[in-house]
């Protein structure tokens, strides 16, 4: 898995958790412009964090809102960069 | 010593009980009862007065984590995963939050959160109960329902068999029998619900309730859930009562700064709001609901 396969999965998972489309959810992050500026609370980052051990059936819990610094989880690209840091994607 | 501390509103309840315990000696108390008649309302005024000493201690301090009133809220019923305007919004807010849940159970020497225990209770047979859903159905089910009235410390859903009336009340449960935790562990213990009147009212029971680090995010996180609740049945919310068997203020910070803390949440009191209930829309900022960046003094930077 690349990197934008991976941001994808994050999208696609918050689409699920929002039940908006992913084109919906693009058009949102595209619209506060981009992924650095698209916002999470804690709460949502796990749920986003949850669907990529689900789909991905990692066998080592990733990193949780709880085990990073505010600014790790706390937008859409921060939150994919925390991600591939723990999954060894570059 | 017991005390009972009757508010108007969140922001308001936590200034009130926390002034009394700032005079109780060794500022704690037993029995503290805070009574609060306007839930879904609070003071941002003390609120962020609290949040900004709250940030000043997290600033200074080494092992300690100080969280956001809104943080510890989410603890007890996380905002963003509750959208009351799509259909089923119940259903889709336990489904969201049981697989939040999941993340915590998959880590080791974690407790959880209070709504993974609300949501996912281990009974004895290890089986799982959603208490939250078990309660609505009850609230939505026949309106004579006082034959499924529930017990205080039964497993929810068990029936107590106490006659008909037009009260009705349930029990849910956060810690059990088995739980010997001792600190770091979940405080809050049981919450009973009554409606009367097409209002639901709340009583929550904390074993240790931190007013410093805790009491205001609890309080709004009660009011949250107490919302959903008589949101998803139909009624009008009621009151929240909260006990903490032992309330204090924790020894994390010099009297003067605790002093200062209850002196500045006095002065900027009244900027009264409702509350938020629900997830706010796509795209929207969360950064205002975490600590703000303290202001240290050069000399410590």
């Amino acid at each position: 898995m690349d990197r934008q396969a991976l941001r994808d999965l994050l999208v696609r998972g918050f689409a699920e958790c929002e039940d908006y489309s992913f084109e919906q959810v693009e058009a949102a992050i595209a619209a506060v412009g981009g992924d650095n500026l698209f916002e999470l609370d804690s709460k949502k980052a796990e749920w986003v964090v949850a669907h990529v051990e689900h789909a991905l059936g990692v066998t080592t819990p990733l990193p949780k809102p709880a085990d990073l610094q505010r600014d790790q989880f706390a937008t859409l690209g921060a939150l994919v960069e925390a991600i591939a840091h723990a999954l060894d994607i570059h | 010593m017991s005390i009972f501390v009757r508010a108007n509103d969140v922001g308001d309840a936590w200034l009130r009980a926390y002034r009394a315990l700032l005079d109780a000696r060794g500022r704690q108390i037993v029995n503290l009862a805070v009574s609060i008649e306007q839930p879904l309302h609070e003071d941002l005024g003390v609120r962020a007065a609290l949040e900004s000493t709250l940030a000043d201690l997290s600033s200074r301090s080494r092992g300690t984590t100080w969280h956001s009133v809104h943080t510890v809220a989410n603890t007890i019923f996380p905002i963003s995963l509750y959208r009351p305007d799509q259909p089923d919004s119940a259903k889709r807010f336990f489904e969201r939050a049981g697989t939040v849940s999941q993340l915590h159970h998959k880590r080791r020497h974690e407790w959880g959160t209070y709504i993974g225990r609300l949501i996912q209770y281990d009974q004895p047979d290890g089986t799982p109960v959603n208490q939250l859903e078990r309660f609505l159905t009850l609230l939505n089910g026949d309106t004579n329902w006082a034959d499924i009235y529930e017990a205080p410390l039964t497993y929810a859903g068990e029936n107590s068999g106490f006659p008909a009336t037009d009260v009705a009340a349930s029990d849910l449960q956060l810690i059990g029998p088995g739980d010997r935790r001792t600190r770091g562990g979940p405080c809050l213990a049981h919450l009973s619900l009554t409606s009367v009147d097409g209002h639901l009212h709340m009583t929550a029971l904390y074993r240790r309730h931190a007013y410093l680090a805790r009491a205001y995010g609890n309080f709004l996180g009660l009011a949250r859930l107490l919302n959903f609740l008589a949101h998803e049945s139909g009624r009008q919310v009621g009151q929240l009562l909260v006990v903490g068997s032992h309330a204090e203020i924790e020894d994390a910070a010099p009297v003067s700064v605790l002093t200062k803390l209850s002196n500045d949440a006095a002065e900027a009191q009244g900027a009264i709001r409702p509350i938020e209930v629900a997830t706010r829309p796509m795209g929207a900022s969360w950064r205002d609901l975490e600590l703000p960046v303290a202001d240290v003094p050069a000399k410590t930077r």
